[in-house]
C-alpha cells in the first residue's frame, strides 16, 4: 500500500518557528498563505482606537488554527453605539480606556461599559471578548472581570498579560500622531497572536481533549531502542516540555502515548527514569508498537472515547506527521523537533484554551480509569443488577441550574455519539433558556464508588402548545453503557413536564456524522423506528412513566 | 543587500501590506495608491523596520511617501550603520 504525505501538515510544521517565535516578525508573517481550507468566521470589532495593525497580522495565526476572519471594524466611537446590521461569530470590544478618564472613575466606567455590553448581548448571541485595560489598569481589569462574569458568553481578552511580557516594548510613541495609537509593532503582533491562536479559536471552535505523545526526540533527546533507558537525555528544554504537558493534564486534558517502540521498554523507561516529570500513570491511553501511527491514533481515540480530531499529536518525525494528517486531516499536529519551541507552542496552541473551564474537565482522566474497572467488574458479575447495586450509583439532577451554564453549553456543543439534534446552543441561548419560563433545562451529575463523572447529561426542553418539545439531549460518552440512560432521561423529562404542566412529549432528532447511538436509543426508548434524516417522535406521559422503572441507584434533585 | 534586492523587498512588502500587486518598475506613491492610507503607512513602516532591521525616526516617518523615498531612507540608514 502506498503511503501519502499530507503537504499541508508539513507546511504547518514549517510555519511553526515563525508562528511560535518568542518575538514573531511582521515581515515573516505577512507572506504566510495557507494551502489548506480555513473556516470563515465573522469578527465584529467595536472600537475607539485602531485595530487595523492587529487585524493585518491576524491571518497567519488564524490560518494556523484553520480559520479565516471576515472582519468588520466600527467607526471610532467612544459612545459604543453598536450599529449592528448583520450577524457575527464573535464580537470584540476594543477600547482605549484612557479616553474616558475625564468622564468616569474606574467604577463608573465599568458600570457604563456593563450597560453597553448588555445592549450588545441583547442584539447578538455571539461570544463577546472585551479587551482589558492593559498593564496600567489593574483595578479596571478586576472590575471588568467581575462584570463579564455576569454576562453569558462574555470573557475578558487579557491585553494585560501581553503588556506584562513586553514591558516598555508595548509602547511606540513615534506612531501616535499618525495612528492615534501608541501600540508598538511587537504589541500588535503579540495581540494578534493571542487573539488568532488562542481566544478566537476558543470562542468559535470545540476544544481539544487529549495530547498524543511521541517519545523519541519528543519527550527526551535520543532513541530508546538505540540509546537505552539510561542513554536517552532529558534536556532542560525537554523537561520544560514535559512539565508543560503535565500542566495541561492538570487542566483536564487526557495524555496518551503514541510511540513506535517495544511496549515493555517504554514501561520500563518510565519506571527507571524518575527524573522525568511525566509518569507512566499519567497516561490514560497507550498505543505502543510497530504499526502505523495513523492507526495507533484511531486506537487511542477509541480508548479515550473521543474523536481523533479532539487529539493533538506531538511528533518530531515529518514523515509520520504527514501520514497521520493524510488519514486524519482534521487532527492537529505539533512538530516537536525543537523542544523549546514545542513548549512555547503548547502555551498558545489553538483549541487548548477552553471557553468554559469546568470541574468536570478535571475528572475525566480518573473517570476513564474507573470505566475500565467497571467493565471488568460487569464482565465477572453474575447479575448485572446486583453489580449495579454494588457500585452505589448516584444521579443528582438540577432543574434550570444557572450556576452550570458553562457546563451545559459545553455539553450542548458536543459532537459525540449521544446528541439527538445537534442543535448546538451557544452560551447566550443556554442562558436565555435557563431564565425563560417556557423552557426547562436539566443537568445530571453521575457518580459511583469508583469515580465522580461530573455533570454528564443536559436535556433541553420547550413548551410547545400542549406538548413538551425535547429540543436536545446530550450525554457524555463516559456515562453510556451503564444501563442508566432510560431512567435518567425519563426522570429529567418527567420533571420538565411537571414544571411546564404538560402531558405529552415530542422528541426531535437529526442525523449527524456520529450520532447513530443516540438515534438507536430514541428508537428503543419510544418503540418507533427511525429512518428519516430528521423528524419528531411523540409519546404521551403514561408511556414515559413506564420508563421510570426503579433501579438500584440513588436519585436526588438539588435545589439551586 | 544589493540595491536591486532592496528595491524588490520594498515592493514585496508594500504589495503585502496594501494587498495589491506592485509592478517591478512602477513608481508607486501614497498619492497614486488609494490603499496607502495613514494606518497602512504605520503598518508598512513596522514591516520595513522589521525586514531591514532598522528604525525610522518620528521625523522620517511622514516622508516615506513613495518607493523612491523609502529606498533612499533605507540607503541612508545603511550608510550610517
Amino acid at each position: 500500500m502506498t503511503s501519502y504525505i499530507d503537504p499541508s501538515a508539513i507546511t504547518k510544521a514549517v510555519w511553526q518557528p515563525k508562528i511560535f517565535a518568542s518575538a514573531p516578525r511582521r515581515s515573516e508573517l505577512l507572506p504566510l498563505k495557507p494551502t489548506w481550507a480555513c473556516r470563515a468566521i465573522r469578527l465584529r470589532v467595536h472600537r475607539n482606537m485602531p485595530f487595523e495593525f492587529v487585524a493585518s497580522a491576524l491571518p497567519a495565526f488564524l490560518a494556523y488554527a484553520d480559520l479565516r476572519a471576515e472582519i468588520t471594524i466600527s467607526d471610532y466611537d467612544d459612545a459604543l453605539n453598536l450599529h449592528i446590521k448583520e450577524g457575527a461569530d464573535c464580537e470584540l470590544i476594543w477600547l482605549d480606556y484612557s479616553r474616558y478618564a475625564d468622564r468616569f472613575d474606574a467604577g463608573g466606567l465599568v458600570q457604563w461599559l456593563l450597560s453597553r455590553i448588555q445592549a450588545l448581548r441583547a442584539t447578538s448571541s455571539a461570544p463577546i471578548l472585551v479587551a482589558d485595560g492593559g498593564g496600567a489598569s489593574p483595578l479596571l481589569n478586576q472590575k471588568l472581570s467581575e462584570i463579564t462574569n455576569q454576562i453569558p458568553g462574555c470573557k475578558v481578552f487579557p491585553r494585560q498579560s501581553i503588556q506584562e511580557n513586553l514591558g516598555n516594548c508595548w509602547f511606540d510613541d513615534r506612531v501616535k500622531d499618525i495612528s492615534a495609537s501608541t501600540m508598538s509593532d511587537a504589541a500588535t503582533i503579540a495581540t494578534a497572536r493571542l487573539l488568532g491562536l488562542v481566544w478566537l479559536p476558543a470562542a468559535v471552535s470545540i476544544g481539544l481533549k487529549a495530547l498524543a505523545l511521541d517519545l523519541d526526540n519528543t519527550l527526551y533527546e535520543g532513541v530508546l531502542g538505540e540509546d537505552g533507558i539510561k542513554g536517552v537525555h532529558l534536556t532542560e528544554a525537554h523537561r520544560a516540555l514535559q512539565q508543560k504537558i503535565l500542566d495541561l493534564k492538570k487542566q483536564g486534558l487526557f495524555l496518551a502515548l503514541l510511540s513506535r517502540n517495544e511496549f515493555i521498554d517504554v514501561e520500563k523507561l518510565f519506571a527507571v527514569r524518575t527524573d522525568f516529570p511525566l509518569r507512566w500513570s499519567n497516561f490514560s491511553a497507550r498505543s505502543i508498537g510497530w504499526n502505523e501511527k495513523a492507526g495507533g491514533l484511531q486506537e487511542l481515540a477509541t480508548q479515550l472515547r473521543i474523536h481523533p480530531d479532539a487529539i493533538l499529536v506531538l511528533d518530531d518525525n515529518l514523515g509520520e506527521i504527514g501520514k497521520i494528517a493524510q488519514r486524519h486531516p482534521t487532527t492537529p499536529v505539533l512538530y516537536t523537533a525543537d523542544a523549546s519551541l514545542a513548549a512555547q507552542a503548547l502555551g498558545l496552541f489553538p483549541r487548548l484554551l477552553r471557553w468554559n473551564q469546568d470541574r468536570t474537565d478535571t475528572l475525566r482522566s480518573d473517570d476513564l480509569k474507573a470505566s475500565e474497572a467497571r467493565a471488568e467488574g460487569l464482565a465477572k458479575a453474575e447479575d448485572p443488577i446486583d453489580y449495579m447495586r454494588s457500585l452505589d450509583i448516584n444521579l443528582r439532577f438540577w432543574l434550570d441550574p444557572q450556576n452550570l451554564l458553562g457546563r451545559l453549553t459545553d455539553l450542548a456543543n458536543k459532537t459525540n455519539q449521544f446528541v439527538l439534534t445537534l442543535a448546538r446552543f451557544n452560551e447566550t441561548e443556554v442562558a436565555r433558556r435557563l431564565k425563560d419560563t417556557r423552557h426547562a433545562t436539566i443537568a445530571v451529575n453521575l457518580s459511583d464508588k469508583l469515580s465522580d463523572s461530573g455533570v454528564i447529561a443536559a436535556i433541553f426542553c420547550t413548551k410547545n402548545g400542549t406538548c413538551l418539545a425535547v429540543d436536545e439531549i446530550c450525554v457524555s460518552c463516559r456515562a453510556l453503557g451503564r444501563g442508566i440512560e432510560d431512567l435518567m432521561i425519563a426522570m429529567a423529562i418527567s420533571r420538565a413536564m411537571q414544571k411546564l404542566q404538560l402531558k405529552k412529549v415530542s422528541f426531535a432528532y437529526n442525523r449527524g456524522p456520529r450520532n447513530d447511538p443516540a438515534r438507536r436509543w430514541l428508537e428503543s426508548f419510544t418503540g418507533t423506528p427511525i429512518s428519516d434524516e430528521a423528524g419528531y417522535i411523540e409519546i404521551d406521559g403514561q408511556e414515559l412513566r413506564r420508563k421510570l422503572t426503579p433501579l438500584p441507584i440513588q436519585i436526588s434533585w438539588e435545589d439551586i | 543587500m544589493t540595491d536591486k534586492k532592496i528595491d524588490s523587498k520594498v515592493r514585496e512588502l508594500i504589495a503585502l501590506v496594501l494587498d495589491t500587486s506592485i509592478p517591478a518598475d512602477a513608481a508607486v506613491t501614497r498619492d497614486s495608491e488609494p490603499r496607502w492610507t495613514s494606518l497602512k503607512q504605520v503598518e508598512l513602516i513596522f514591516a520595513l523596520e522589521d525586514a531591514f532591521s532598522t528604525r525610522f525616526s518620528e521625523k522620517e516617518m511622514p516622508e516615506l511617501k513613495s518607493i523612491a523615498a523609502i529606498i533612499a531612507a533605507l540607503e541612508k540608514h545603511r550608510a550610517t550603520v
